[in-house]
């Protein structure tokens, strides 16, 4: 946990407004009172189940949903600009990769001008200079030359997430978003990606905010892993600790529920909990904690009451009520 | 336990496209027995659903083509059926679920009406009767409150429901085989494992005959009891699961296997070199040979045929070739 905090999430909440008849009206929690913060250096990784708010905290940072409440600080500067956009050192600073790179490059463009644009926007190199820094932002990611004629339709899957993280490399920023960058490709494209990206964040001393259902993935490449479900953070811990002793009952069910493909692996599950119901829809979010009608261990008063964020130990935070008795936690 | 449900023999299917032939289904060999549950692993585009298409000849034939090869359903080839023949066997015998559970519903009808269509389509059936027996197969894929989800359309559902739906409709009458098309790779892991189990209960209950379709190995070794891996049109390696994951062979699933993050730790493996092949130009040699670290000049112009390395373990691939006929001279 060293390094000085690079983005820092306070009590975020992002709704969205449900069109109704109805007087009083009604909204999808999103993001219902987040907070973390991210080091430099880190890959926190993000995970939860569809529906639980882990992409609406990321459009949320980059400006393209606005936030109904909280602060978002970065180097602890509030980057809250003139009508919810961000300011320009932020976008230079911050980028993302979408998770489907067939319809996040505009199949018009070929991939110089994809890559030229963010050149300019920012104007990173003189337009001199443009060319041989379109080169070496290809050679970084491993792509051939030749590739800057071509439209996105022209290449694959994995080739096309590829041009995705050159073009965020262009502005050279400090911070770069995934958001589910590997889950629509095959495993022998996602390792490929995946070894670039860390290697990208060795070369470049990136740090990443890692967005995912894939805890196995998250095993392998995070620091810190933060477990997301319906809107709220359940716990948050660096690796090691979160798989070697994970606490909250919906992330111990996650875990049991991953299909592993070694004996080693079945060893660290926790043990088998059968998966209750699915996640509810975020417009009925149950009272009290929000996961007490799928918990297998839940108790009369977490369906009346919402738990705090505890710190188990250091580092490890969980909001559950069967750990009522730790400290509450700061900032985490 | 031995009889040989389905059996496919040297099946190829071809795309026409404008460029030419895609050669998507290069000659696959592959067999169910009785009662026996199969996996079908691969990467996406490799020809499995293709593969599986084929089976209840649900491919569009205007666009492919079937040059090579049998499928053999209890003796009998599917590919040379009448229709009326061939509606039978889908009528009673076999069912398939996709991949999507949401478009495979239609959004106009409730999944009741749905259900209950197909009931009555097994013959001359009472509206009563269909409806008890639509409630009854809603039941035995556990969804609470039967009755609601009857009168209720896809969209009102959620993805994992929808699912169970698909299953429910696929076996509302008792059927010798289901083809299981990813079934839980649209859904979060804690509903594919719900959806996973479910099949397993069932499939065993019913002593049916599985095949489960899936780019995951950790799917197959937690469902089935023997592995087909395909690559680009091919069965590169079969094997019973165990013996699978305890000596993979193929260079491919050696491959396959280092990609897949592990749960306990280790890093990432740096993935397989290149992409999978044009299906239109391919080579005659082994298909996986451009990104194989072990080729040799004879993978590049000669097809390595299935051989034997062990008991019902048999590898497409050179490297193996004379340690089997070592095997055999002993």
């Amino acid at each position: 946990m060293s390094g000085k905090p690079l983005l820092t999430v306070k009590h975020l909440k992002t709704y969205f407004e449900i069109p109704s008849n109805r007087r009083e009206k009604q909204y999808v929690k999103a993001v219902d009172d987040v907070s973390f913060v991210i080091r430099e250096g880190e890959v926190l990784g993000l995970v939860g189940e569809s529906g639980s708010g882990k992409s609406t905290i990321a459009y949320t940072v980059m400006g393209m949903e606005r936030e109904t409440g909280g602060e978002i600080l970065l180097d602890g500067v509030n980057i809250a600009g003139k009508n919810g956009k961000r300011p320009r050192t932020f976008q230079k600073n911050v980028q993302i990769v979408f998770q489907d790179p067939g319809s996040s490059l505009n199949p018009y463009r070929t991939i110089r001008q994809i890559l030229t644009l963010p050149l300019k926007v920012h104007n990173i190199v003189p337009p001199a200079e443009r060319r041989d820094k379109l080169h070496e932002i290809l050679e970084m990611v491993e792509l051939p030359d030749t590739f800057l004629d071509n439209k996105p339709g022209t290449m694959n899957g994995g080739e096309r997430q590829l041009v995705s993280i050159a073009r965020a490399l262009c502005c050279e920023p400090r911070f770069i978003i995934l958001d589910e960058p590997t889950s629509s490709l095959d495993v022998s494209i996602q390792a490929k990606i995946i070894n670039m990206l860390l290697k990208l964040r060795n070369e470049k001393r990136l740090t990443y905010l890692f967005i995912t259902h894939d805890l196995s993935l998250m095993r392998n490449i995070s620091t810190r892993v933060a477990i997301l479900y319906l809107g709220k953070m359940c716990e948050i811990a660096p690796t090691e600790t979160f798989y070697r002793k994970p606490l909250h009952p919906y992330t111990r069910m996650l875990l049991s529920s991953i299909p592993v493909i070694s004996e080693e692996e079945e060893a660290l599950k926790p043990e088998k909990t059968v998966p209750k119901g699915e996640i509810p829809s975020p417009v009925n979010i149950p009272s009290g904690c929000c996961f007490h009608t799928r918990c297998n261990r839940a108790m009369e008063i977490c369906s009346k009451e919402d738990p705090v964020m505890r710190e188990v130990e250091s580092g490890h935070c969980v909001r559950c009520h069967l750990f009522r008795d730790c400290p509450a936690s700061g900032q985490i | 336990m031995d009889e040989k449900l389905l059996e496919i023999k040297g099946l190829k299917v071809w795309y026409k496209t404008y460029r030419g032939d895609a050669r998507v289904v290069n000659g696959v060999d592959f067999f169910v027995r009785k009662g026996e549950k199969v996996g079908l692993v691969g990467e996406s585009g490799c020809g499995k659903t293709t593969t599986m298409k084929s089976v209840i000849r649900t491919l569009d034939e205007k666009a492919a083509e079937i040059p090579e090869g049998e499928v053999l359903f209890r003796g009998k080839d599917v590919l040379k059926m009448k229709k009326p023949e061939l509606q039978k066997i889908r009528r009673h015998d076999i069912a398939m679920i996709s991949q999507s559970p949401m478009s495979a519903l239609n959004p106009v009808f409730t999944v009741g009406e749905q259900i209950m269509d197909i009931i009555r389509f097994q013959g001359d059936i009472p509206k009563s009767k269909a409806y008890e027996t639509a409630l009854q197969a809603v039941k035995s894929v556990m969804i609470a409150d039967p009755e609601r989800i009857l009168r209720s359309f896809p969209n009102q559902l959620s993805g994992g429901m929808c699912q169970r739906i698909c299953i429910a409709m696929a076996l509302v009458t008792p059927r010798e085989l289901l083809i299981a098309d990813e079934p839980g790779t649209a859904l979060d892991v804690t509903v594919q494992d719900q959806i996973h189990s479910l099949l397993r209960k069932l499939v065993s209950d019913r002593k049916m005959s599985l095949i489960m379709i899936t780019h995951s190995l950790g799917v197959t070794r937690e469902l089935v009891d023997r592995i087909y891996v395909m690559y680009a049109g091919n069965v590169v390696e079969e094997s019973p699961t165990a013996e699978l994951f305890r000596r993979p062979l193929h260079p491919y699933t050696q491959g396959l296997m280092k990609c897949v993050p592990r749960l306990s730790g280790g890093g990432v493996s740096a993935g397989i070199y290149g992409y999978i092949p044009d299906y239109i130009n391919a080579s005659p040699g082994c298909r996986f040979c451009p990104r194989c670290s072990r080729a040799t000049e004879a993978c590049r112009t000669r097809r390595p045929p299935l051989v034997s390395v062990g008991e019902n373990h048999r590898v497409a691939c050179f490297l193996y070739e004379r340690d089997a006929g070592k095997e055999e001279l002993k």
